[in-house]
């Protein structure tokens, strides 16, 4: 009965080729091919990404430390030291850097388009019915007009299967471009923090007894007695002295101390990758957002794969 | 101070704007994504629009306006070309109605002047009925003709010139009316009168044998027909020419062969009596009938005929000999005109009787010809309205399509009242209705039974045909077409069995017979291929539809990928170039802090650079003055 079957495969291919059935079992697994194709390379990026996400979140966490133990301790001694000489805000509360989030594998559409797939994969028992009911020619336009179908969601899924492709490239070279900012104000932190632990700090005492004696050597002029003298600095009254050394270094500590209140207090790589800096910053993305939406509503319109019955 | 004024770096480009421009990037990218999907999905959409009614709008129209030009509308006689009645069937609309009849003066000047009278539907049918009618003029043996014989003899008598007499012979000049060379003659020795010339002979310019006359239309009694026998042997017909052309022309005939004009003896097998048009050739026929057997003559008389100064050194008639010969040509016609065709010489009972009917037959063409003119572009029109309406069925159409005469018969009633003035009452109205009841029944009758044949039959025949077929494109094209073919041949004998049993069971006029099959024929061919189109039996269309759809998104799939990447790939070095730049700064601010003189430099330059590059929003002169009270109090 060989030969037998061989004709009979050879008439059912040569059937279903009129009814369009071989073409769209071809697109089917042609659908299910490029799903696998686009899931795997998903996959494999989000982990890309997410690996540099981990060694980004590091750097913050390495941040967040030093920020919360090493930049208070240096503050307190030089805001006091400072208090001697004009108005020292307080160092406010401590902000902590927000670490970045890890991306999600996008099961919502993986099942979407899974849910696609079954529909469209007709079970032999379908195609049977189907023709039944319809006849050759109904079965033919039918099978034609879901081909049709399948062929636009096919080349819906490559194309979109490309920008996701694009999109976590980008997101990739992002985070690894935000470790390196990441490392670079790190670097800037501890750079200043350090200097005014070793540089700045163990200077105050000297300076502050330079003022001391200042104020002493003011009384014994003034012929005023030498108890109790209240330690009360002006700065300007030794700008463009003898003693602008000492106006110079107070300057700079309150410089100092200023930028290390705002590295304290603000979450300044925080900002920056959220990109929330400023309100007009805010409008302008709010703006774009409704171009894109806009847009979006647009394409809508023109969306044809609700065709046969999908 | 010195050194920190030299740290300098790009102060206009810090972290943020760096992270700005990068997510821009990403967003313009985002965006062409969104471009390519709306290009294609609106490309593609196109491809799928199938506008049926716009098509069986053209289809009709384009046919129609050739049928009914053909038939009816002959530019001869009517002022109206196939376009501009195509144009009328596609863009009529109530608002919009190009009627080019009700035209002005010049639009129909413009037309008549592309006419040729010539060739008009009209005059070529009155040549072809008087063809029929011709009979020969000279029935007699031509030795026992008198009017031959003494036509010649006279003629040639009457050319002599330069007459004297020696010896008592009479001498004279007799000239060649072709070349213009003179010959020295002489008498015939038995009568003085009679001259004789071996070089010149006398010759009929229209030829004895191919002279006819209308036995129709002119009264055949001796004495006209002797009056026309008369003519042609008379001086008027003859002219002098070299004897050995005379003897090559022999009988040469003007024959009219499936319309193209053919120079031919009447002793060659392919001469047919039925076309020859000699008796009514024009001069340049005639001439040109003589130049062909002069230049396809024998060796012997083409020698002699370069001597006599007819032909030239190629054996080609000169130019002058074709002249003069014309000039006899046209003086012969000319004077036939003027003693030949007496109004009293004709048959008035005949020429009435035939023109009457070809007027008859005129006026029901012009009037059926107007009626299409004005009752096919609203039908067209509520045709193309009534298909567009979703879920439009055969049946739906054909009853929408009644529903619509009403508003059709208005407007033909009232385009017609004019040329059908004389019909009285209500008549024009039921002849229209009558009209257009019948298009309709015989188009639904005609696709029904032309889908129960492809029910049937055909369809399962294709079917079997295509699943043996090897599946190529081309092959499927070309089956697509033989099958096309098969319904047109099949859809017109159809008709042709419809019309014959209505005509036979109804009586209809053929004035009325030959409009609707003409109308129901064009109407159910073209839907019928429309439903064929739509099964689409080979997958021509299905295939070109898809083969379109891949088409275009492998053109804007590339076309976007290569556009991300390209901007993308600038987009990453440009900030990878910042960043470097920004990297390369920071660590040469940091560098340089640590060689600080807290009390000689001035640090303000290097942080201030920080709170740039990281965006960290420090005033450091609002912060000084809280500090300090001094309003100016910093020096960068």
């Amino acid at each position: 009965m060989g030969w037998l079957d061989n004709v009979l495969d050879w008439a059912a291919d040569k059937v279903q080729t009129v009814t369009g059935e071989k073409e769209r079992r071809e697109n089917v697994a042609k659908v299910k091919e490029t799903y696998e194709a686009y899931r795997w390379q998903v996959e494999t990026n989000i982990d890309s990404v997410n690996s540099s996400i981990t060694e980004l979140n590091n750097s913050i966490t390495e941040l967040n430390a030093f920020r919360a133990d090493d930049v208070p301790r240096n503050l307190i001694s030089l805001g006091s030291f400072l208090n001697e000489f004009g108005n020292v805000k307080e160092i406010g509360e401590y902000a902590e850097e927000e670490t970045a989030c890890y991306l999600e594998i996008p099961t919502h559409r993986f099942i979407s388009i899974e849910d696609y797939i079954s529909d469209i994969d007709w079970s032999q028992v379908d195609v049977f019915v189907d023709s039944f009911i319809l006849g050759p020619i109904g079965m033919k336009m039918k099978t034609q007009k879901q081909n049709l179908s399948i062929q636009e969601k096919l080349n819906a899924l490559k194309i979109e299967s490309e920008q996701t492709l694009f999109e976590l490239q980008n997101l990739k070279l992002s985070a690894e471009q935000d470790i390196e900012i990441a490392n670079l104000y790190i670097y800037c932190v501890k750079g200043i923090i350090h200097y005014i632990e070793t540089v700045i700090i163990p200077e105050l005492d000297v300076v502050e007894g330079f003022f001391q004696a200042l104020a002493i050597k003011n009384k014994v002029i003034a012929e005023e007695a030498l108890a109790n003298i209240p330690f009360k600095n002006r700065l300007s009254i030794i700008q463009d002295t003898a003693y602008q050394d000492h106006y110079h270094f107070v300057r700079n500590a309150f410089l100092f101390y200023v930028v290390a209140c705002k590295i304290y207090n603000t979450p300044v790589l925080t900002n920056l990758f959220m990109g929330n800096t400023s309100e007009e910053d805010y409008i302008e993305i709010t703006q774009e957002k409704n171009a894109l939406e806009e847009q979006m509503q647009v394409v809508g319109r023109y969306v044809i794969f609700q065709r046969g019955g999908i | 101070m010195l050194y920190f004024r030299e740290v300098a770096f790009d102060m206009e480009k810090n972290i943020e704007e760096l992270i700005k421009t990068r997510n821009a990037i990403s967003l313009q990218q985002r965006e062409m994504f969104l471009d390519s999907i709306e290009r294609i999905n609106m490309r593609n959409r196109e491809l799928l629009t199938n506008d049926f009614g716009a098509t069986l709008a053209q289809n009709i129209s384009r046919d129609l306006a050739g049928e009914v030009v053909r038939r009816y509308f002959d530019l001869g006689d009517f002022y109206i070309t196939a376009d501009q009645l195509a144009d009328r069937f596609l863009h009529f609309s109530y608002d919009n109605d190009p009627d080019f009849l009700m035209s002005n003066e010049e639009t129909r000047k413009s037309v008549y002047n592309y006419t040729d009278s010539m060739n008009s539907g009209s005059r070529q049918k009155i040549l072809s009925d008087c063809q029929q009618f011709q009979s020969q003029l000279f029935t007699t043996n031509r030795a026992e003709d008198r009017f031959d014989i003494n036509g010649k003899k006279n003629y040639r008598n009457s050319q002599i010139e330069h007459i004297y007499e020696k010896d008592g012979k009479l001498f004279g000049t007799i000239r060649d009316e072709l070349s213009g060379r003179e010959f020295e003659t002489t008498t015939k020795p038995q009568n003085k009168h009679d001259w004789y010339s071996r070089e010149l002979q006398a010759d009929h310019i229209l030829p004895r044998e191919a002279t006819t006359y209308n036995a129709r239309y002119i009264k055949s009694s001796d004495e006209i027909l002797n009056k026309y026998r008369e003519f042609y042997n008379s001086d008027a017909n003859m002219q002098m020419m070299l004897a050995s052309a005379n003897g090559s022309k022999g009988d040469a005939r003007v024959c009219k062969v499936n319309g193209t004009i053919k120079y031919m003896n009447p002793k060659s097998k392919d001469y047919d009596p039925a076309t020859d048009i000699t008796a009514n050739a024009t001069s340049d026929q005639l001439v040109e009938a003589a130049v062909h057997q002069w230049e396809t003559a024998g060796a012997s008389a083409s020698e002699n005929m370069k001597k006599g100064g007819y032909l030239d050194e190629n054996g080609k008639v000169k130019k002058e000999v074709k002249e003069n010969y014309k000039k006899q040509v046209e003086e012969m016609l000319a004077a036939r005109s003027r003693t030949l065709g007496d109004l009293k010489d004709l048959n008035y009972q005949n020429i009435t009787s035939d023109a009457a009917k070809a007027a008859k037959k005129s006026v029901g063409k012009i009037i059926m010809g107007q009626f299409i003119y004005y009752v096919m572009p609203p039908v067209i029109f509520e045709a193309q309205q009534i298909i567009r309406k979703k879920g439009m069925s055969l049946e739906k159409f054909l009853k929408e399509l009644k529903k619509s005469s009403k508003r059709v018969i208005a407007y033909v009633k009232d385009k017609m009242s004019d040329i059908l003035i004389n019909i009285v009452g209500n008549t024009v109205h039921k002849f229209v209705k009558v009209f257009f009841d019948i298009i309709i029944e015989m188009v639904r009758t005609t696709i029904k039974r032309m889908l129960k044949i492809v029910k049937n039959l055909v369809l399962s025949l294709v079917n079997c045909c295509k699943t043996i077929m090897n599946p190529e494109t081309s092959a499927a094209q070309k089956a697509d077409s033989i099958t096309k073919i098969m319904f047109t041949t099949i859809n017109t004998i159809v008709l042709e069995i419809i019309f014959e049993y209505l005509e036979k069971q109804f009586s209809l006029p053929d004035i009325i017979m030959e409009p609707l099959q003409l109308i129901v024929t064009i109407i159910s061919t073209n839907a019928i291929m429309l439903v064929l189109d739509k099964v689409d039996l080979f997958n021509v269309r299905y295939g070109l539809l898809s083969a379109n759809i891949e088409k275009i998104f492998n053109e804007e799939n590339a076309r976007y990928v290569e556009e991300s990447k390209k901007l993308l790939a600038e987009g990453y070095q440009a900030s990878s170039h910042d960043l470097k730049l920004i990297t390369a700064n920071i660590t040469e601010i940091m560098e340089s802090m640590k060689l600080l003189d807290m009390q000689k430099d001035d640090v303000l330059e290097s942080l201030e650079n920080v709170n740039h590059l990281f965006s960290m929003g420090i005033d450091f002169e609002e912060e000084w003055y809280y500090f300090s009270g001094q309003e100016v109090a910093i020096e960068a």
